[in-house]
């Protein structure tokens, strides 16, 4: 009896803490998240200048593309205890444009499977320690431990992005024979194009730090041998430092740093950073011209906002730069939003910005703004100069100014009609069409309890 | 220039001082729930709380909607164009960073609270300068202990799906100031936290330059997003590409500037093709600026002269050949002589 008793009262007592427990780490809930977008556009594509001897010609261009992801987390399946997320996207599009009559890509084809460690197979992204982000086919698995380190390691092929093939001819197009020419163009041979890498992420409530290795392949050999390391530490909440270094172990010489300080005062929140980089070791060290350059560039700058007022706010930033030798620049822009309404049913913007880099540079002036005229229709216009302090192609200036409509009939259905004039080096003037479709479908809760 | 500034800083100092004393919403909450005189005595009037006007949405739910115009002309009953104008309910929508799994009738209810709506809805009362009308997520948290739910990337208890695809946080991940330089590497370090809201899909939106269409075109009425390729890009990209050269790099390769290039007959890869550089940039004679330009930013040389060996520099520049060694100051590699791109010059072990 005593023993029933004393097991009914363990029994009793563990309970709640055992719910308390499994409440506080509840399963995620199973959901799905999709969104497909159809976009048109209608354009003149043209060749300015124009290979020697070929004779310029204006083609009309119109071209549908279609673009999808999904997404789906939380999926448990009987005899198995972890669960499983997933996601897919993809574009294609049909119309002649660039000289192709078609295109199209998967960009994202990945499930995961989560059990306190994680694995995940199939096109997906990671980002090393350099700049640059890497799409590969293949395998990627992490562990969390002691609830404040994770490691995380990858492999796989890379996903050659296509990008010897050139696009975005929005004012001047292609001719067929310098797309066909196989000088121009490169091969797309995956063949040796195989990347790994691994990283260990220690965080807690002060702030994180990380050190990563990469390596990354193509096809004559090494491309990208780098170990970054990366921190952020909170000194209190006024002020938080952060640092990332990037060490190419090829040229054993650091290819990008960075240092911020943000200090979130309430008033004026101000961010200052440092970056430098060696432009020559962000190119694969397959690249016989990484032996050539040897200068760095450098900038310090700094940010800082200012909300006046709720519905009013001013947030600018300044740089300067030096590239190591004799070159100074710098940018600089000021932009100034505001609300007038608390049903944000308008939104004006002005904004303007320099940048100078001897013997060039530009001045630009942009006002912009977007007005709901009724329950499911906006308004917006967008317009802008840009002054170029040397002539581009004999001109100073390009103007653009755009306007357009959507319209939003239910949550998840929204469509925009756009049309665009600018007067700019490359045209005298041109316009553009888009319309846009974009439907979105989650799977949504229910309004409950408060959590 | 300074004559320009001086006008613009007036213009919008004047502009924050008439704002300033704005009531934060159309409606004068202050004047009918504070400033109002009411009692309980004989002939005063009832003093008015939030719910005389916001009722809930149905019986059995405890969502509080806006006042409909019957509200409001059971006292004003001679103004009704003015509430008309004063109400105007259909645009006012719920920010989606709102929308949250929420109950008021859990809340109203908490001896901290003793039913008072303006201890979160401050700014019902207040005016533009003062505190926000829906409660930022601080105000929550002053309360909700969630460190585990952050960790662990779960925000749905309190957040629907659909509008963490596009919320940007401002109470504890901010978004803000230097965000298009940091989001990079907030991304590396806490990719897990990312995921809970963007899709490895978003991330392409804008990084992926396989397809045609870039975020500023194809999203012409998202006017306060930061797009690095609004408008007329093109003309001033040799700017952009020489003033932030690592940015460039960040999604585009140096094939992708010689596939433009040379379709547009500026590029060394096309036979007969016309030269970008200026008389004498390799000459020696009038003036030889070019190497220092390749010392400088060697990145833009590639956009056209990385098509191998024989089509660039070391033409010139290898050992017995007249353009000198390449090699910068302090050059040091780990790669084998035998590595192709050192055997180009150093293929006999020189």
């Amino acid at each position: 009896m005593k023993v029933r008793e004393s097991g009914g009262m363990k029994w009793r007592t563990l309970l709640p803490l055992w719910l308390v427990s499994t409440a506080s780490l509840a399963a995620e809930p199973l959901w799905v998240d999709a969104r497909v977008t159809t976009t048109w556009q209608l354009f003149d594509q043209v060749l300015v200048p124009g290979l020697p001897g070929a004779v310029t010609r204006v083609e009309r261009a119109s071209p549908f593309t279609l673009g999808a992801f999904g997404r789906f987390g939380g999926l448990t399946a009987p005899l198995v205890k972890g669960t499983v997320s997933g996601e897919f996207a993809a574009w294609g599009r049909v119309g002649s444009l660039d000289g192709s009559a078609a295109d199209g890509d998967v960009t994202a084809a990945w499930v995961q499977y989560t059990k306190g460690f994680r694995v995940r197979l199939g096109r997906q992204l990671t980002l090393p320690g350099s700049a640059r982000y890497v799409r590969f086919d293949g395998a990627s698995a992490g562990v969390s431990l002691f609830d404040h380190v994770d490691l995380d390691a990858y492999a796989g092929w890379v996903a050659l992005p296509r990008w010897s093939l050139p696009r975005g001819a929005m004012l001047a197009g292609f001719v067929g024979d310098a797309l066909n020419d196989p000088a121009v163009l490169e091969a797309q041979n995956r063949t040796g194009q195989v990347t790994w890498g691994a990283r260990v992420a220690a965080h807690g409530s002060r702030g994180n730090a990380a050190l990563s290795f990469h390596d990354q392949r193509d096809l004559i050999g090494v491309a990208y041998r780098t170990v970054s390391g990366s921190g952020l530490f909170r000194a209190n909440e006024l002020a938080s430092f952060g640092a990332r270094l990037t060490l190419d172990l090829t040229a054993l010489a650091f290819s990008e740093a960075r240092l911020f300080v943000d200090l979130a005062t309430p008033v004026v929140p101000v961010a200052l950073d440092y970056s430098y980089q060696s432009p020559a070791l962000l190119l694969p060290r397959t690249s016989i011209l990484a032996a050539f350059g040897g200068a760095a560039w450098h900038e310090v700058g700094a940010e800082a906002s200012f909300v006046a007022l709720q519905s009013l706010s001013l947030k600018g930033r300044g740089a300067a730069q030096l590239f190591e030798g004799d070159r100074p620049g710098g940018r600089a822009t000021l932009k100034v939003t505001w609300v007038p309404d608390l049903d944000r049913r308008g939104l004006l913007l002005s904004e303007v910005g320099r940048v100078y880099l001897p013997a060039s540079g530009y001045t630009f002036v942009r006002a912009a703004g977007r007005w709901r005229v009724g329950p499911t229709v906006w308004l917006s216009g967008d317009a802008a100069l840009y002054q170029y302090d040397q002539p581009v192609r004999g001109q100073w200036r390009s103007v653009t100014g755009l306007a357009s409509v959507e319209w939003a009939p239910w949550p998840h259905l929204r469509g925009v009609i756009s049309g665009t004039a600018m007067s700019t080096p490359f045209s005298v003037f041109e316009t553009q069409a888009m319309a846009k479709l974009i439907v979105d479908w989650s799977s949504e809760r229910v309004e409950g309890s408060t959590p | 220039m300074t004559r320009r500034l001086l006008l613009v800083a007036i213009a919008l100092a004047g502009l924050v001082l008439a704002c300033r004393g704005a009531l934060l919403t159309h409606f004068n909450h202050r004047a009918h729930l504070a400033d109002r005189p009411c009692g309980e005595g004989e002939g005063a009037q009832a003093c008015l709380s939030c719910t005389s006007c916001h009722q809930p949405s149905a019986p059995s739910s405890d969502h509080f909607m806006a006042p409909k115009e019957a509200a409001c002309l059971s006292c004003h009953r001679d103004s009704e164009a003015k509430l008309k104008n004063a109400l105007r309910g259909p645009l006012a929508t719920q920010p989606a960073a709102k929308r949250i799994v929420f109950s008021h009738d859990g809340h109203l209810g908490l001896p901290g609270l003793n039913g008072q709506c303006v201890k979160c809805h401050a700014g019902a009362v207040g005016s533009q300068s003062g505190p926000p009308l829906f409660p930022p997520m601080a105000t929550c948290l002053g309360c909700h202990q969630h460190q585990e739910e952050f960790e662990r990337g779960q925000c749905l208890g309190c957040h629907q799906l659909s509008d963490l695809r596009a919320l940007k946080p401002v109470s504890f991940l901010s978004h803000d100031l230097r965000w298009m330089q940091a989001h990079g590497e907030s991304a590396r370090t806490q990719g897990a936290l990312c995921s809970t809201c963007h899709a490895q899909a978003q991330c392409d939106s804008c990084h992926d330059s396989s397809r045609h269409l870039n975020p500023a075109q194809v999203n012409p009425e998202q006017i306060d997003r930061t797009f690095v390729h609004r408008f007329d890009f093109l003309s001033r990209h040799a700017i952009e590409s020489q003033s932030t050269p690592g940015s460039c790099a960040t999604c585009h390769a140096r094939s992708e500037c010689n596939a433009c290039h040379a379709s547009r007959g500026i590029s060394a890869s096309v036979s007969g093709a016309q030269s970008p550089h200026p008389p004498g940039w390799a000459s020696g004679l009038v003036s030889n600026a070019h190497g220092a330009a390749a010392r400088r930013d060697i990145a833009s040389c590639a956009a056209c002269h990385d098509q191998g060996a024989a089509s660039n520099c070391v033409t010139c520049h290898k050992v017995g050949a007249f353009g000198g060694s390449p090699h910068p100051r302090g050059w040091r590699s780990s790669d084998s002589m035998a590595a192709p791109q050192c055997s180009a010059c150093h293929g006999r072990g020189l």
